[in-house]
């Protein structure tokens, strides 16, 4: 039995690994960063590095990851740097206009931000 | 006499095999035509329901769930995004959430659909030489347009580290055995598992999800899904009997 389930996990990993070779996109560490990023919620310089390292990686093949650039966007959006925010959301719309709706609403709260930033 | 039994029984056996055959492709044989029909460019993953008592594993599951959609051809909503926003609006319990309209929770985001995954099994069964890991989970893909199910499938997969080794030597294998059980107990590893299943539940052969518009066999897979090829011939096939017949 446990032989058994070993070669089927071997066939799978094969499988899986024939997969990734003829991917769409570049995805570099997401998953794995991301999955540290829950683990441990502090480690979010991490899970910065690993999406701007993915996303370099897909501009120079031109295969960015679907929500890559959001992803990092809404973390800039978080952490209150709404000049980079904007910058990857409009990154995101431009590749990807499924996005449109929701990252037009994203922009209108960073430039209402930025704007109550100003008159400070 | 001998040899004619046994071309009857060789026939026979074709038969059942022909049989057996027909049977699992029928069984196994999903309905696609809501799902070609809602011909979906985007998918909404939203945070996942937990049946397992690992609090930890919807977050873990959230990271792999992405990339394999997102390679079957379709724009998925970046995972975390959509989870922090969801949260705001109120629903951060993942019970709420699955509990919301598809329709209201795709107006977010304006997504063509959105998928429910149910974190059915996600456990570890642990001996001193062999240890067990085992997650199931459930998908289910809605109408973001008008709510209804486009498509579901379950996934089960175990994994058990082989450390049976055949050193030669009984006492090292046993070492060996109980240093590889050690090592997954202290890290179980639910993360490949985890993508294994994602990939096979979506990706797999009349049961998993279409290829989408960005993918280059899109619109071009209905063999792969429908089986449409093999009924075509057949009707061909039988179309010529009768006219062959008149």
């Amino acid at each position: 039995m446990k032989k058994k389930s070993f070669l089927l996990l071997l066939g799978v990993f094969f499988l899986t690994g024939c997969a990734t070779n003829n991917s769409l996109y570049s995805w570099g560490n997401y998953e794995s960063a991301l999955y540290k990023y829950y683990k441990k919620p502090d480690s979010i310089e991490g899970y910065i590095q690993a999406l701007e390292k993915a996303i370099l990686k897909g501009e120079s093949n031109s295969n960015v990851a679907p929500g890559l650039y959001a992803e990092l966007g809404y973390i800039y959006l978080e952490q209150g740097d709404m000049a980079k925010a904007q910058e990857y959301f409009l990154k995101e719309k431009s590749v990807w206009p499924e996005s449109t709706y929701i990252i037009d609403k994203l922009i209108a709260s960073t430039s209402s931000s930025t704007s109550e930033g100003e008159d400070k | 006499m001998m040899l004619t039994q046994k071309i009857k029984f060789s026939v026979l056996c074709l038969g059942v095999f022909f049989l057996a055959s027909c049977a699992t492709t029928d069984i196994e044989k999903k309905d696609y035509s809501k799902f070609r029909a809602a011909d979906l460019k985007s998918v909404l993953i939203v945070p996942a329901v937990n049946k397992s008592i690992d609090v930890d594993a919807p977050d873990y599951f959230l990271s792999t769930a992405a990339k394999p959609l997102a390679e079957r051809g379709y724009y998925v909503f970046p995972v975390h995004l959509v989870k922090r926003i969801i949260e705001d609006d109120g629903l951060s319990d993942a019970d709420l959430v699955h509990g919301a309209d598809p329709v209201i929770l795709a107006g977010l985001f304006n997504a063509d659909s959105v998928l429910y995954v149910s974190i059915e099994r996600w456990d570890a069964k642990y001996a001193v030489f062999s240890t067990t890991v085992t997650v199931e989970f459930n998908y289910v893909l809605k109408s973001g347009i008008t709510g209804e199910e486009l498509w579901q499938n379950t996934q089960y997969l175990e994994y058990t580290p082989d450390s049976s080794g055949n050193s030669g030597n009984p006492l090292a294998d046993l070492i060996a055995s109980a240093i590889v059980a050690a090592i997954e107990k202290a890290a179980p590893s639910y993360i490949p598992l985890t993508q294994q299943a994602n990939g096979l539940a979506v990706g797999s052969k009349f049961r998993g999800i279409p290829a989408g518009p960005y993918h280059s066999l899109y619109g071009l897979d209905q063999a792969d899904f429908e089986g449409i090829d093999e009924q075509e011939s057949e009707e061909e096939q039988e179309s010529e009997e009768e006219q062959v017949a008149n």
